[in-house]
Protein backbone atom coordinates (compact mmCIF):
# COMPACT_ATOMS: atom_id res chain seq x y z
CA UNK A 1 0.00 0.00 0.00
CA UNK A 2 2.64 2.57 0.71
CA UNK A 3 4.78 2.14 -2.39
CA UNK A 4 1.51 2.63 -4.62
CA UNK A 5 0.03 5.71 -2.43
CA UNK A 6 3.37 7.41 -2.12
CA UNK A 7 5.40 6.52 -5.02
CA UNK A 8 3.79 4.68 -8.15
CA UNK A 9 0.89 6.68 -7.77
CA UNK A 10 2.14 10.23 -9.06
CA UNK A 11 1.42 10.74 -12.34
CA UNK A 12 4.83 11.73 -13.13
CA UNK A 13 6.31 8.68 -11.94
CA UNK A 14 3.67 5.99 -13.56
CA UNK A 15 4.41 8.01 -16.69
CA UNK A 16 7.98 7.36 -16.43
CA UNK A 17 7.72 3.54 -15.16
CA UNK A 18 4.96 2.67 -18.48
CA UNK A 19 7.00 4.48 -21.03
CA UNK A 20 10.42 3.75 -20.09
CA UNK A 21 10.81 0.43 -17.39
CA UNK A 22 9.61 -2.87 -17.39
CA UNK A 23 7.62 -3.33 -14.04
CA UNK A 24 7.63 -6.23 -11.61
CA UNK A 25 5.69 -6.49 -8.78
CA UNK A 26 6.85 -9.11 -5.90
CA UNK A 27 5.12 -10.38 -2.75
CA UNK A 28 8.31 -11.39 -0.87
CA UNK A 29 6.83 -12.87 1.88
CA UNK A 30 3.54 -14.33 1.26
CA UNK A 31 3.41 -15.18 -2.32
CA UNK A 32 6.86 -14.97 -3.91
CA UNK A 33 5.47 -17.41 -6.87
CA UNK A 34 8.96 -17.65 -7.97
CA UNK A 35 11.15 -21.25 -7.87
CA UNK A 36 13.95 -21.30 -5.94
CA UNK A 37 16.26 -20.46 -8.47
CA UNK A 38 15.06 -17.33 -9.02
CA UNK A 39 14.57 -16.49 -5.92
CA UNK A 40 18.90 -17.31 -5.67
CA UNK A 41 19.05 -15.25 -8.61
CA UNK A 42 17.46 -12.12 -6.83
CA UNK A 43 18.86 -12.32 -3.80
CA UNK A 44 21.30 -9.70 -4.49
CA UNK A 45 19.39 -7.33 -6.56
CA UNK A 46 16.91 -6.34 -3.94
CA UNK A 47 15.54 -9.81 -3.56
CA UNK A 48 15.93 -9.81 0.33
CA UNK A 49 14.16 -6.87 1.07
CA UNK A 50 11.64 -8.14 3.96
CA UNK A 51 9.12 -5.39 4.25
CA UNK A 52 8.83 -2.97 1.14
CA UNK A 53 10.96 -1.17 -1.49
CA UNK A 54 12.25 -0.58 -4.88
CA UNK A 55 15.58 -1.84 -7.14
CA UNK A 56 16.28 -1.09 -10.71
CA UNK A 57 18.26 -4.18 -12.63
CA UNK A 58 19.13 -5.06 -16.37
CA UNK A 59 17.72 -8.15 -17.65
CA UNK A 60 21.25 -9.50 -17.34
CA UNK A 61 21.35 -8.95 -13.38
CA UNK A 62 23.24 -5.56 -13.19
CA UNK A 63 22.11 -3.38 -10.21
CA UNK A 64 21.41 0.50 -11.29
CA UNK A 65 21.56 2.61 -8.23
CA UNK A 66 18.63 4.61 -8.28
CA UNK A 67 18.95 6.23 -4.80
CA UNK A 68 15.22 6.61 -4.07
CA UNK A 69 14.33 3.48 -2.07
CA UNK A 70 10.97 3.80 -0.44
CA UNK A 71 12.25 4.61 3.25
CA UNK A 72 10.14 7.47 4.29
CA UNK A 73 11.05 8.92 7.27
CA UNK A 74 10.90 12.43 9.31
CA UNK A 75 8.18 15.05 7.88
CA UNK A 76 6.35 16.64 4.42
CA UNK A 77 7.94 12.89 2.51
CA UNK A 78 5.13 12.76 0.51
CA UNK A 79 6.38 15.40 -2.21
CA UNK A 80 9.65 14.80 -1.14
CA UNK A 81 9.99 10.91 -1.76
CA UNK A 82 8.23 11.77 -5.50
CA UNK A 83 10.30 14.04 -6.34
CA UNK A 84 13.61 11.68 -5.20
CA UNK A 85 11.90 8.81 -6.70
CA UNK A 86 11.68 11.00 -10.36
CA UNK A 87 15.52 11.54 -9.95
CA UNK A 88 16.41 7.73 -8.79
CA UNK A 89 14.67 6.44 -12.03
CA UNK A 90 16.17 9.07 -14.47
CA UNK A 91 19.74 8.58 -12.90
CA UNK A 92 19.60 4.81 -13.19
CA UNK A 93 18.26 5.27 -16.97
CA UNK A 94 21.29 7.34 -17.66
CA UNK A 95 23.71 4.79 -16.49
CA UNK A 96 21.61 1.94 -18.34
CA UNK A 97 23.15 -0.06 -21.11
CA UNK A 98 21.18 -3.06 -22.74
CA UNK A 99 23.14 -6.12 -22.65
CA UNK A 100 24.08 -8.05 -26.01
CA UNK A 101 22.27 -11.64 -25.11
CA UNK A 102 21.52 -11.78 -21.53
CA UNK A 103 21.67 -15.40 -20.17
CA UNK A 104 17.99 -15.79 -18.68
CA UNK A 105 17.58 -19.49 -17.74
CA UNK A 106 13.98 -21.04 -17.94
CA UNK A 107 12.69 -21.74 -14.44
CA UNK A 108 11.78 -25.54 -14.33
CA UNK A 109 7.98 -25.67 -15.42
CA UNK A 110 7.42 -28.60 -12.41
CA UNK A 111 8.85 -25.90 -9.63
CA UNK A 112 7.08 -23.22 -11.28
CA UNK A 113 3.39 -24.98 -11.44
CA UNK A 114 3.85 -25.29 -7.85
CA UNK A 115 4.67 -22.16 -6.32
CA UNK A 116 2.76 -19.93 -9.27
CA UNK A 117 -0.98 -19.60 -8.39
CA UNK A 118 -3.97 -18.71 -11.26
CA UNK A 119 -7.49 -17.32 -10.75
CA UNK A 120 -9.49 -20.54 -11.63
CA UNK A 121 -10.40 -21.23 -15.43
CA UNK A 122 -13.80 -20.02 -15.63
CA UNK A 123 -14.45 -18.43 -12.28
CA UNK A 124 -14.00 -14.80 -11.25
CA UNK A 125 -11.41 -12.28 -10.23
CA UNK A 126 -12.47 -9.65 -8.44
CA UNK A 127 -10.87 -6.78 -7.21
CA UNK A 128 -11.93 -5.60 -3.18
CA UNK A 129 -11.02 -1.98 -2.61
CA UNK A 130 -11.46 0.05 0.51
CA UNK A 131 -11.27 3.70 1.19
CA UNK A 132 -12.21 5.90 3.72
CA UNK A 133 -14.90 8.26 2.90
CA UNK A 134 -14.39 11.26 5.34
CA UNK A 135 -13.02 11.73 8.58
CA UNK A 136 -15.72 12.68 11.46
CA UNK A 137 -12.95 14.49 13.12
CA UNK A 138 -9.03 16.11 12.68
CA UNK A 139 -6.67 13.08 13.04
CA UNK A 140 -4.61 13.05 15.52
CA UNK A 141 -1.66 11.91 14.41
CA UNK A 142 -0.01 12.42 18.02
CA UNK A 143 -1.49 9.07 19.22
CA UNK A 144 0.07 6.97 16.18
CA UNK A 145 3.90 8.06 16.10
CA UNK A 146 5.05 5.03 16.31
CA UNK A 147 4.25 4.80 13.05
CA UNK A 148 6.39 7.19 10.79
CA UNK A 149 4.30 6.49 7.60
CA UNK A 150 0.97 7.79 9.36
CA UNK A 151 2.29 11.31 8.48
CA UNK A 152 2.67 10.51 4.18
CA UNK A 153 -0.50 7.79 4.72
CA UNK A 154 -2.81 10.85 5.56
CA UNK A 155 -1.47 12.73 2.50
CA UNK A 156 -2.19 9.37 0.19
CA UNK A 157 -5.35 8.54 1.35
CA UNK A 158 -8.03 10.29 -0.66
CA UNK A 159 -6.04 9.30 -3.39
CA UNK A 160 -5.01 5.99 -3.39
CA UNK A 161 -7.70 2.78 -2.00
CA UNK A 162 -6.56 -0.33 -0.29
CA UNK A 163 -6.50 -3.05 -2.83
CA UNK A 164 -6.99 -6.77 -2.34
CA UNK A 165 -8.53 -9.35 -4.26
CA UNK A 166 -11.27 -12.20 -4.09
CA UNK A 167 -11.41 -15.17 -6.45
CA UNK A 168 -14.41 -17.48 -7.07
CA UNK A 169 -14.39 -21.08 -8.51
CA UNK A 170 -16.34 -22.07 -12.44
CA UNK A 171 -18.97 -23.42 -10.09
CA UNK A 172 -19.62 -20.26 -8.36
CA UNK A 173 -19.26 -17.89 -11.17
CA UNK A 174 -21.56 -20.47 -13.10
CA UNK A 175 -24.71 -20.29 -10.60
CA UNK A 176 -24.34 -16.40 -10.03
CA UNK A 177 -24.54 -15.81 -13.91
CA UNK A 178 -27.80 -18.40 -13.53
CA UNK A 179 -29.03 -15.64 -10.62
CA UNK A 180 -27.84 -17.49 -7.48
CA UNK A 181 -25.01 -16.21 -5.80
CA UNK A 182 -23.74 -18.99 -3.27
CA UNK A 183 -23.67 -18.65 0.06
CA UNK A 184 -20.09 -19.55 0.38
CA UNK A 185 -18.99 -16.64 -2.35
CA UNK A 186 -20.99 -14.23 -0.07
CA UNK A 187 -19.40 -15.34 3.42
CA UNK A 188 -15.96 -15.00 1.04
CA UNK A 189 -17.12 -11.13 0.73
CA UNK A 190 -18.02 -11.00 4.16
CA UNK A 191 -14.39 -11.39 5.66
CA UNK A 192 -13.33 -8.35 3.57
CA UNK A 193 -16.16 -6.26 5.29
CA UNK A 194 -15.39 -7.20 8.28
CA UNK A 195 -11.62 -6.59 7.43
CA UNK A 196 -12.25 -3.31 5.76
CA UNK A 197 -14.71 -1.89 8.60
CA UNK A 198 -12.41 -2.37 11.49
CA UNK A 199 -10.24 -6.05 11.19
CA UNK A 200 -11.53 -7.10 14.34
CA UNK A 201 -15.77 -7.09 13.70
CA UNK A 202 -16.94 -10.35 12.51
CA UNK A 203 -19.89 -10.43 10.18
CA UNK A 204 -23.09 -11.79 11.87
CA UNK A 205 -25.80 -12.12 9.08
CA UNK A 206 -25.48 -11.49 5.30
CA UNK A 207 -29.15 -10.22 4.27
CA UNK A 208 -28.50 -9.84 0.37
CA UNK A 209 -30.85 -9.99 -2.53
CA UNK A 210 -30.01 -10.35 -6.08
CA UNK A 211 -32.98 -9.56 -8.41
CA UNK A 212 -33.23 -8.54 -11.98
CA UNK A 213 -29.49 -7.90 -11.79
CA UNK A 214 -29.52 -5.58 -8.72
CA UNK A 215 -28.22 -6.18 -5.22
CA UNK A 216 -29.52 -4.93 -2.55
CA UNK A 217 -29.09 -5.70 1.53
CA UNK A 218 -26.75 -5.30 4.08
CA UNK A 219 -24.02 -7.01 6.09
CA UNK A 220 -24.75 -7.03 10.16
CA UNK A 221 -21.56 -6.86 12.13
CA UNK A 222 -21.26 -9.07 15.72
CA UNK A 223 -20.50 -5.35 17.08
CA UNK A 224 -23.94 -3.77 15.57
CA UNK A 225 -22.61 -2.57 12.65
CA UNK A 226 -24.57 -2.33 9.70
CA UNK A 227 -23.11 -2.11 6.01
CA UNK A 228 -25.49 -1.15 3.16
CA UNK A 229 -24.92 -2.61 0.23
CA UNK A 230 -25.71 -1.76 -3.29
CA UNK A 231 -24.40 -3.74 -6.43
CA UNK A 232 -24.93 -4.80 -9.86
CA UNK A 233 -24.22 -8.21 -11.41
CA UNK A 234 -25.28 -8.78 -14.81
CA UNK A 235 -24.39 -12.09 -17.43
CA UNK A 236 -24.15 -12.61 -20.50
CA UNK A 237 -23.70 -16.16 -22.46
CA UNK A 238 -23.78 -17.63 -19.16
CA UNK A 239 -21.22 -15.66 -18.22
CA UNK A 240 -20.55 -12.54 -15.40
CA UNK A 241 -20.05 -9.34 -17.54
CA UNK A 242 -20.36 -7.14 -15.08
CA UNK A 243 -19.91 -7.29 -11.01
CA UNK A 244 -20.03 -4.14 -9.19
CA UNK A 245 -20.81 -4.11 -5.96
CA UNK A 246 -20.03 -1.27 -3.58
CA UNK A 247 -20.40 -1.69 0.47
CA UNK A 248 -20.67 1.32 3.11
CA UNK A 249 -20.43 1.47 6.59
CA UNK A 250 -18.48 2.51 9.68
CA UNK A 251 -14.92 1.62 9.77
CA UNK A 252 -12.54 1.52 13.34
CA UNK A 253 -8.83 2.72 13.71
CA UNK A 254 -6.56 0.14 15.65
CA UNK A 255 -6.09 -2.42 12.94
CA UNK A 256 -2.35 -2.55 12.90
CA UNK A 257 -2.90 -4.29 9.34
CA UNK A 258 -1.18 -1.84 6.64
CA UNK A 259 -2.82 -3.77 3.87
CA UNK A 260 -6.08 -1.49 4.73
CA UNK A 261 -4.15 1.99 4.25
CA UNK A 262 -6.99 4.28 4.29
CA UNK A 263 -8.14 2.93 7.94
CA UNK A 264 -4.14 2.11 8.73
CA UNK A 265 -3.99 5.57 9.78
CA UNK A 266 -7.92 5.92 11.94
CA UNK A 267 -6.26 6.83 15.45
CA UNK A 268 -7.11 3.71 17.83
CA UNK A 269 -10.97 4.07 18.57
CA UNK A 270 -11.81 6.42 16.19
CA UNK A 271 -14.70 5.94 13.54
CA UNK A 272 -15.01 7.45 9.99
CA UNK A 273 -17.32 6.42 7.31
CA UNK A 274 -15.86 3.46 5.03
CA UNK A 275 -16.84 2.12 1.44
CA UNK A 276 -15.43 -1.11 -0.12
CA UNK A 277 -16.12 -2.50 -3.43
CA UNK A 278 -15.95 -5.52 -5.31
CA UNK A 279 -15.42 -5.25 -9.13
CA UNK A 280 -14.55 -7.45 -12.23
CA UNK A 281 -10.44 -8.44 -12.81
CA UNK A 282 -9.59 -9.38 -16.10
CA UNK A 283 -8.00 -12.39 -15.73
CA UNK A 284 -5.98 -12.19 -18.84
CA UNK A 285 -3.95 -8.70 -17.49
CA UNK A 286 -1.16 -9.66 -14.82
CA UNK A 287 -3.01 -6.98 -12.63
CA UNK A 288 -5.93 -8.86 -12.71
CA UNK A 289 -3.41 -12.07 -11.63
CA UNK A 290 -2.65 -11.06 -8.38
CA UNK A 291 -4.02 -13.49 -6.13
CA UNK A 292 -6.04 -12.79 -2.61
CA UNK A 293 -3.31 -12.20 -0.12
CA UNK A 294 -3.61 -15.05 2.68
CA UNK A 295 -4.44 -12.94 5.59
CA UNK A 296 -7.85 -12.64 3.45
CA UNK A 297 -7.43 -16.04 1.40
CA UNK A 298 -10.67 -16.76 2.87
CA UNK A 299 -10.71 -20.23 1.32
CA UNK A 300 -7.35 -21.49 1.42
CA UNK A 301 -7.97 -25.16 0.86
CA UNK A 302 -9.72 -24.35 -2.15
CA UNK A 303 -7.20 -21.97 -3.51
CA UNK A 304 -4.27 -24.20 -2.85
CA UNK A 305 -6.49 -27.02 -4.75
CA UNK A 306 -5.88 -23.98 -7.81
CA UNK A 307 -2.14 -24.37 -7.92
CA UNK B 1 -94.70 -43.75 22.41
CA UNK B 2 -94.66 -44.84 18.91
CA UNK B 3 -94.14 -40.88 18.20
CA UNK B 4 -91.39 -40.52 21.37
CA UNK B 5 -89.51 -43.57 19.61
CA UNK B 6 -89.93 -41.44 15.77
CA UNK B 7 -88.88 -38.80 17.96
CA UNK B 8 -85.78 -40.37 19.09
CA UNK B 9 -84.51 -42.06 16.01
CA UNK B 10 -85.19 -38.73 14.14
CA UNK B 11 -83.03 -37.21 16.29
CA UNK B 12 -79.96 -39.79 16.10
CA UNK B 13 -80.26 -39.76 12.69
CA UNK B 14 -79.67 -35.73 12.77
CA UNK B 15 -76.43 -36.41 15.16
CA UNK B 16 -75.09 -39.35 12.52
CA UNK B 17 -75.48 -36.78 9.87
CA UNK B 18 -73.75 -34.14 11.42
CA UNK B 19 -70.63 -36.16 12.53
CA UNK B 20 -70.18 -37.35 9.49
CA UNK B 21 -70.29 -33.91 7.84
CA UNK B 22 -68.15 -32.75 10.63
CA UNK B 23 -65.40 -35.86 9.80
CA UNK B 24 -65.49 -35.22 5.92
CA UNK B 25 -65.03 -30.93 6.78
CA UNK B 26 -61.89 -32.22 9.21
CA UNK B 27 -60.34 -34.81 6.62
CA UNK B 28 -60.79 -32.22 3.74
CA UNK B 29 -59.15 -29.57 6.09
CA UNK B 30 -56.11 -31.98 6.96
CA UNK B 31 -55.86 -33.11 3.04
CA UNK B 32 -55.81 -29.39 1.99
CA UNK B 33 -52.67 -28.58 4.41
CA UNK B 34 -51.04 -31.50 3.31
CA UNK B 35 -50.70 -30.21 -0.01
CA UNK B 36 -50.35 -26.13 0.85
CA UNK B 37 -46.92 -27.96 3.29
CA UNK B 38 -46.08 -30.16 0.22
CA UNK B 39 -45.88 -27.21 -1.86
CA UNK B 40 -44.03 -24.72 0.20
CA UNK B 41 -41.28 -26.79 1.29
CA UNK B 42 -41.17 -28.57 -2.45
CA UNK B 43 -40.36 -24.37 -3.76
CA UNK B 44 -36.29 -24.07 -4.09
CA UNK B 45 -35.36 -21.18 -2.52
CA UNK B 46 -33.92 -19.12 -4.40
CA UNK B 47 -37.58 -18.66 -5.87
CA UNK B 48 -38.53 -17.96 -2.51
CA UNK B 49 -36.00 -15.45 -2.00
CA UNK B 50 -37.35 -14.20 -5.09
CA UNK B 51 -40.80 -13.76 -3.87
CA UNK B 52 -39.68 -11.20 -0.93
CA UNK B 53 -39.27 -8.32 -1.79
CA UNK B 54 -35.72 -6.43 -2.15
CA UNK B 55 -34.60 -4.74 1.25
CA UNK B 56 -33.91 -1.32 1.11
CA UNK B 57 -30.27 0.00 0.51
CA UNK B 58 -28.56 2.45 2.61
CA UNK B 59 -27.11 4.85 -0.21
CA UNK B 60 -28.58 6.20 -3.82
CA UNK B 61 -27.64 5.06 -7.69
CA UNK B 62 -25.48 8.67 -7.89
CA UNK B 63 -23.79 7.67 -4.77
CA UNK B 64 -23.05 4.40 -6.08
CA UNK B 65 -21.39 5.95 -9.29
CA UNK B 66 -19.41 8.40 -7.33
CA UNK B 67 -17.97 5.73 -4.96
CA UNK B 68 -17.20 3.37 -8.30
CA UNK B 69 -15.00 6.34 -10.03
CA UNK B 70 -13.26 6.32 -6.54
CA UNK B 71 -12.88 2.54 -5.38
CA UNK B 72 -11.77 1.65 -9.25
CA UNK B 73 -8.27 0.82 -9.49
CA UNK B 74 -8.20 1.55 -13.30
CA UNK B 75 -8.56 4.89 -12.09
CA UNK B 76 -5.06 5.02 -10.64
CA UNK B 77 -2.42 5.82 -12.16
CA UNK B 78 -0.28 3.26 -10.58
CA UNK B 79 -2.87 0.81 -12.37
CA UNK B 80 -1.86 2.48 -15.72
CA UNK B 81 1.69 0.51 -15.55
CA UNK B 82 1.57 -2.89 -17.56
CA UNK B 83 3.04 -4.99 -14.47
CA UNK B 84 5.10 -8.43 -14.81
CA UNK B 85 4.26 -10.43 -11.96
CA UNK B 86 7.03 -13.23 -12.77
CA UNK B 87 10.79 -12.64 -12.41
CA UNK B 88 12.04 -14.64 -15.82
CA UNK B 89 9.09 -13.11 -18.23
CA UNK B 90 9.97 -9.40 -16.56
CA UNK B 91 13.76 -10.42 -17.42
CA UNK B 92 12.88 -11.85 -21.06
CA UNK B 93 10.77 -8.91 -21.84
CA UNK B 94 13.63 -6.40 -20.51
CA UNK B 95 15.83 -8.21 -23.11
CA UNK B 96 13.53 -7.93 -26.01
CA UNK B 97 12.51 -4.31 -25.38
CA UNK B 98 15.81 -3.06 -24.02
CA UNK B 99 14.85 -1.50 -20.84
CA UNK B 100 15.62 -1.91 -17.47
CA UNK B 101 13.21 -3.50 -14.63
CA UNK B 102 12.31 -1.61 -12.50
CA UNK B 103 10.97 -3.86 -9.00
CA UNK B 104 8.80 -2.77 -6.58
CA UNK B 105 8.62 -5.50 -3.70
CA UNK B 106 5.95 -5.74 -0.42
CA UNK B 107 5.10 -7.87 2.25
CA UNK B 108 2.38 -9.10 0.03
CA UNK B 109 2.15 -8.40 -3.51
CA UNK B 110 2.69 -4.14 -4.51
CA UNK B 111 -0.45 -4.64 -6.87
CA UNK B 112 -2.38 -5.07 -4.03
CA UNK B 113 -2.37 -5.86 -0.07
CA UNK B 114 1.29 -5.31 0.16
Amino acid sequence: MGIRAILLNNPKVAELLRTRFVCYALDNVVNPQMTAAEKEWLKDRGGRASTGGTSVFTAGGRVLPHGANWNPSGPNLFAKHQDAMLRGLNAALSKYHPEEAPQIDKPDPKQLAEVVRRPFAGGLALFATYTVLQWKEPLNLDEQQRHSLNRVYEKAIPACPGVDRVWARKDEADALAAGTFQEKLKQRLALHVAYGMGGKSKVKAVDLTLRAGRLTGSFMLVDGERADVLGFIESKDGKISRFEVIVKGSGAGGCPCGGLGPLHVLPKGKTAPVAIAFMLADTQTNLGRVPPHSARDLDRPVLKRNR
Amino acid sequence: VAALSEGVLKSMFIKKLQTGVALLAVTLLLVGSAVLVHRTSAEPPAQAAATEAPKASGFTEAEFKELKARLDVHNQPWASIPWQVSLTEARELAAKTKKPIFMAVGTGNPLGWG
